[in-house]
Order: structure tokens, then sequence, then C-alpha cells
């Protein structure tokens, strides 16, 4: 599969896993960039594009980890501000997805790769680097609040 | 709701998300000429903390200050690029336009040159002294839960374990100041017996430079996440020297590519002990690299010869270091 075609079948598919892994939207585009360039350099020899996408939204959150290890992101977040902003503010997000951004990232992470990359909560732990059992107490929490949320905002 | 609805619809929200045709257009044109600077937050951080975060890393901010060669910001590609882990070791790559791109920041090199520190000099040496010791820094949004001051018996000066509770990873951070990186080997995960002792015998170290940052997720009785051992030294014609040992628990440490034509040598070198050490160098400045899985060392000299390069990898009791760090992982993966 060459460049483009990679590009055309999985860059809203990273997006979505940044965006999941990321505190905003600019941060999510800087992943989706480092993801990509990763590609352009990489020596993987993909086997189908199941294989293509498991390496890319892995690479993603790599990339939304080390983000947040980064000594100056430590020291500047305060320049930022964390207030996440909506991924496309013109438009009106359904419900379910404003309450899954709104959720602490460490469970909105988890939660993505969980319902929506399929990965098995070893995966998630491998790829994290949590303990199986840190894993489904944050998929717990994650859908607990979720679910919370879109109670309260069902009887309101 | 039950699960498998909140599945169904989280799969459907997210499924409504698409990234906005500006990202798309930059993404597809990644692969046709130079790469487009990101634009997030970074751009916003780009200051004195960068070059200054640079100059730790790298240590070889004088020698870009001096230079401001080309060749030194291949090294500065060679050194960093290698690495994609924790805070204090960045990944830089030098761009075609002469710009560093520091972990998706792009700084000019004239503002590196600003801001790089001559470390050879009394300000430059403090200057290190305080960049080390934000490693130790409990302000802003960090919270000590143990600071304190070394008795001399265990070799260093001051222990810190601080938390970050605002961060997703490496809520943790336990480090060791030393004024020399031998005192600290002991304490590494794998450590016992490896032996830097030659290298304090032979060089001065930078006193209240030297370091071993040990990180942790969310509590320390998991697993360890990453742990870094650095120590800077100076040779007595001057020379100076970085030792800087990596672990990242995912393996994220890896070489990259080596612009070639910007070396005047690269060489694989058989230590007297029998261990591979990769020397790449040009001028007076030297990059040794010991890589083993998930694991580091790199040896950094400037004003250094290759000479005293070999010699220095000849007595780091490498043969020692690169079998217990193979104990230690064959144990992590059994458990």
């Amino acid at each position: 599969m060459d460049y483009e075609e990679a590009v055309r079948q999985n860059l809203d598919v990273v997006y979505r896993a940044a965006l999941a892994c990321c505190k905003n939207p600019a941060d999510a585009e800087d992943v989706v960039q480092s993801t990509f360039e990763k590609l352009l350099r990489t020596d993987t020899a993909f086997t189908d594009a199941d294989h293509l996408r498991r390496w890319l939204v892995r690479v993603a959150v790599n990339e939304g980890r080390n983000l947040w290890k980064s000594f100056w992101r430590r020291n500047v977040t305060s320049l930022e501000g964390l207030t996440l902003e909506p991924a496309a503010p013109e438009e009106r997000q359904p419900a379910l997805l404003e309450e899954v951004l709104a959720l602490p990232v460490e469970y909105r992470t988890v939660l993505h790769l969980y319902y929506y990359e399929g990965y098995s909560t070893r995966e998630i732990a491998h790829l994290l680097h949590l303990t199986e059992a840190n894993v489904r107490t944050r998929l717990k929490r994650g859908r607990d609040r979720l679910r919370q949320q879109l109670t309260k905002e069902e009887l309101e | 709701m039950n699960d498998t609805l909140l599945q169904e619809q989280y799969r459907a929200a997210m499924d409504a998300v698409h990234a906005p045709a500006a990202l798309e257009a930059r993404i597809r044109g990644l692969n046709r000429g130079p790469r487009r600077k990101p634009t997030g937050w970074a751009r916003k951080a780009v200051s004195g903390a960068a070059a200054a975060a640079l100059a730790l890393t790298v240590t070889n901010g004088a020698a870009y200050a001096a230079t401001g060669s080309t060749w030194v910001e291949g090294l500065v590609q060679t050194v960093l690029t290698f690495h994609s882990g924790e805070a204090e070791t960045q990944t830089a790559i030098a761009s075609e336009e002469a710009n560093l791109d520091l972990s998706s920041q792009w700084v000019t090199g004239e503002e590196l040159e600003d801001d790089a520190i001559d470390w050879s000099t009394p300000e430059g040496v403090a200057a290190l002294q305080q960049m080390v010791a934000e490693r130790f820094d409990c302000s802003g949004a960090y919270t000590c839960l143990l600071d304190e001051a070394g008795d001399g018996s265990e070799g260093w000066l001051r222990q810190v374990v601080r938390v970050r509770s605002d961060a997703l990873y490496d809520h943790y951070e336990q480090s060791y100041l030393a004024d020399d990186a031998a005192d600290l080997a002991s304490l590494l995960p794998w450590g016992g017996d490896w032996d830097l002792s030659w290298v304090g015998e032979q060089y001065d170290a930078i006193p209240a430079c030297s370091w071993l940052g040990l990180n942790y997720t969310d509590s320390m009785d998991e697993p360890m996440t990453s742990a870094y051992l650095t120590g800077y030294y100076v040779s007595d014609g001057g020379g100076l020297l970085q030792l800087w040992c990596a672990y990242d628990a995912s393996g994220d440490v890896w070489a990259d590519h080596v612009n070639e034509a910007e070396l005047d040598f690269h060489e694989a070198y058989t230590t007297a002990d029998g261990v591979t050490v990769t020397f790449l160098g040009r001028d007076e400045r030297i990059l040794g690299e010991l890589s083993l899985d998930g694991m580091t060392l790199y040896l950094l000299g400037t004003d250094l010869t290759r000479t005293d390069m070999e010699t220095l990898a000849d007595h780091l009791d490498l043969a020692t270091l690169a079998g217990e760090y193979a104990d230690y992982i064959a144990q992590q993966a059994a458990e």
C-alpha cells in the first residue's frame, strides 16, 4: 500500500485515536503528523491493512504519551491551558461524543482502544504500560462516568 | 444503558469525527518535500527552556554555539533521534533548512545559538546545575513526597520523589542527585556490579550534575516505565564528556538514521571486554553508543579524541552492564 492510500484509509482512524489520548485538538493534530512522519520513515513490512492500522494507532498512542512526557510540555502547559476545545466548534457534536471528549484523558484513551479499536485489556495494558487490573479499573470508571453523564443529560 | 449499546453509540459518535481538511492536506504533503512545522502548542513553547533542555540532553550546546556547523546539527539529530523516551531526552531532527525539530517542536538555529549555554565557563556550569536541579523541583505542578539529603553513606547528595497529578503518565519520579554518576549506577533497576568508577578517576565530574531518574506510572508499586542515568565530566585537556544511560520499558529506544556524509568516521568498536560500541565522529566531537534491547548507553565527547573515547569504552565495564541488563530483561519477561 502506498503512502497516499495509507493516508486515505487511516487518517480519520489516527485522528480519532489522537483525540482520544490528547488534551486538545491541536495536540491531536501534532500527534497525527508525527505518526505519519514515522510511517514515512519506517521499514516495517505491513502484512495487510489491519496490520498497518494497528501499527498507526499504536504509534499515535505512543506519540500522545510522549507528548505528555516532554520536558517543556510539563513546564509550559500553563501557557496553553488545558480546556478541551470541541474538535469542530462550528458543528454541534453528538451528545455522546461531547461526553467522551469531556472525560479525563486516562479514561478516554482506554475506552477508545477498547470500544473503537477492539483492543483487549491485555493489549491496552501492554500499550499503555499499565497493569491489566488498572486498565479494567479505568475502563469501568470511564464507562460509569459516561453513563452517569448521559443519564443526567437525558433527565435534564 | 448496557455496555453493548454504549459501545455501539461510542462507535457511531466516533465515526462522525473526521480529520480537518487542513490537517489532511498537511499529512498528504508530508512525502512531498520538507516537512511542515507542527502547529500546536509547541510553537509557543520555543524558548530558552527548549534550548536548555537540548543543552542538558545533548550537552553540546556549547559546541553548537561555538561552531554552528551543520555537523553538530547532524550529531544532535543522531543523538536525539535515537530516543523517543522521556521528557529530558527529546528527539531533535535537523531539517534541510538547518532548523531543529525538537520533539515536534521547531527551533531555529539562531534561537538555539542565542540560548545555548557555554558550559565550559563557571556560569555555564551553574546553568547546567540549575537545569539538573529542575528534576528535583517540587513547585508548580509537582508535589514532593520525599526530599532528603544524603548522609554520604550511599553516595548521593539528594533524593526526591515527586508526583504530578495532572499528567497522564509517569506520575511518579524518583530522582537521585550525585557528584559522580558512578555513585548512582548501583541504583539502576538492573544495577549491582556495574563499575563506572574509572571515569571519575580519569575525568573531573562536574559537581551536582549527575542524576538518576526512575519513572513510574500511577504507582511506584507498579513496574518502572523508564530510567535515566546521566553524568557530566571534564578531561584534563578541557574536553567534555556526557555519559547517558537510558532505559524505556516500552522498548522505545532505537537507532535512527545517521547522516554518513557529515561524519568523519563511523565504526563498530569492540571493547577490551568484548562489547561492541558504535562510534560516530567528526572533528573533536564523538558519539559512542551501546544499544541493547530497550536500553542505550551514550557517550558523547566534545574535544576528546577517538582514542580517548575508545579507551573510555574499554574501561567502562560494559560487559557487566550488558550482562546485568540482559538478566533484568529476562526476569521481566518471566514475570
